[in-house]
């Protein structure tokens, strides 16, 4: 069964509450961020806030990621928080993270060396620590297969637009245009690499409808989820990335049809008169799985 | 050589630690000190014992915080103390 990760919802880690009452939203993922939502002055009290909230705090099902503040400065020069943040939250419990700004796939190489040293150092199973990668630059979003490959530890890209089109030297529009070449080479680059990707936040969280098109929008073209930045995102981006359960049933009766017949490995069938090959049925498996994670069908 | 950490606000905590003194001493501040006092002076003593810090005089301004937020906050105060006194843990 395909691990979801429909909704990846932020909250800034230096508010105490959002640590214990984030999951009641129920998100497929949590993403406590010790990057951009927190101040300068306050990174160390984010920090161990969640150090301590890993500790005493059973997220059940939910997927708990932390977007750490970035091990580089653009400048390239070692940056001041992020490599505190890994070696305190990797011992207190923190299995997921997003890497922000990875433009290259030393980015990754860098902070895998630094994972595999303080699993090391803290008795935690080699390679524990997955880690997902946040492209936000045009030299990030071109170099995306090649980081998507960098290591066995990641397991998703994420798209982050707004520092896109602040470095492309462009506005961020509803229409999304300026969007389009890279959102579509984060996916293919994801399909390419076997893992997720995550679509950008929609930061105007009063226009619902605008939010919806991007949604569906970004499910067609082929994220796996999207990141959310309020609670009411989380249920809309569900509906949309959940088959309807007309999809479900058809994609059960085709599942069933062709092992039937014994085409899983070649051949062609009808079904209620249409034809259905090997595509068809992998699409057909990807629902039964997407059902599957949702709860619709055990 | 004194920390601050934490907010007056709805399930935080403000701590404040004086690493000016000798020994322990811990005073809560709290509408609920009557019921979870004590757990409340566990959770900073436990984050004393974590740091190694043996003179501290430390108090809690309650806001409704539960016990991981009182020992993050107090963490965080100790350190900033040890960084105001010259020394960062």
């Amino acid at each position: 069964m395909k691990k979801l990760r429909r909704t990846m919802l932020f909250a800034p880690a230096s508010n105490p509450k959002l640590l214990f009452n984030t999951a009641i939203y129920k998100p497929d993922c949590i993403l406590f961020d010790l990057e951009d939502a927190v101040r300068y002055d306050e990174k160390d009290a984010a920090r161990d806030l969640l150090v301590e909230a890993f500790k005493s705090i059973d997220y059940g099902k939910c997927e708990v990621f932390v977007r750490t503040n970035p091990l580089r400065k653009p400048t390239g020069e070692k940056a001041p928080f992020g490599e505190l943040d890994i070696r305190a939250l990797v011992p207190a419990g923190m299995r997921r993270m997003r890497l922000p700004m990875c433009e290259k796939p030393e980015h990754i190489e860098e902070l895998a060396a630094l994972l595999d040293e303080v699993e090391k150092e803290h008795g935690i199973e080699p390679g524990s620590v997955k880690v997902q990668a946040s492209l936000e630059t045009p030299i990030g979003v071109m170099n995306a297969l090649a980081i998507a490959q960098s290591s066995d530890r990641i397991t998703s890209i994420s798209f982050g637009a707004e520092d896109f089109t602040r470095t492309l030297g462009t506005d961020r529009t509803k229409a999304a245009t300026e969007l389009f070449y890279a959102r579509s080479q984060v996916v293919m680059a994801a399909a390419v690499a076997g893992v997720d990707a995550i679509d950008t936040v929609w930061a105007d969280v009063s226009d619902t409808e605008g939010f919806i098109k991007e949604v569906e929008s970004a499910k067609n073209l082929g994220f796996s989820g999207k990141s959310c930045i309020h609670p009411s995102q989380v249920k809309e981006v569900h509906n949309i990335f959940t088959p309807s359960m007309a999809e479900v049933e058809k994609s059960v009766e085709i599942l069933k049809a062709a092992a039937d017949a014994n085409i899983q490995d070649g051949g062609v069938i009808t079904v209620k008169g249409k034809m259905v090959d090997i595509p068809v049925i992998a699409k057909a498996e990807r629902i039964v799985s997407l059902a599957k994670g949702a709860g619709l069908i055990k | 050589m004194i920390g601050v950490c934490g907010n007056e606000k709805a399930s935080d905590a403000l701590v404040t630690v004086d690493l000016n003194t000798v020994g322990i001493s811990v005073e809560v501040i709290s509408k609920l000190k009557g019921m979870f006092g004590n757990l409340m002076e566990k959770s900073v003593m436990e984050a004393l014992a974590e740091m190694e810090a043996e003179n501290a005089k430390v108090t809690v301004q309650d806001f409704g915080a539960l016990d991981f937020i009182i020992k993050a906050r107090t963490k965080t105060a100790v350190r900033r103390a040890m960084a105001a006194a010259g020394g960062v843990k």
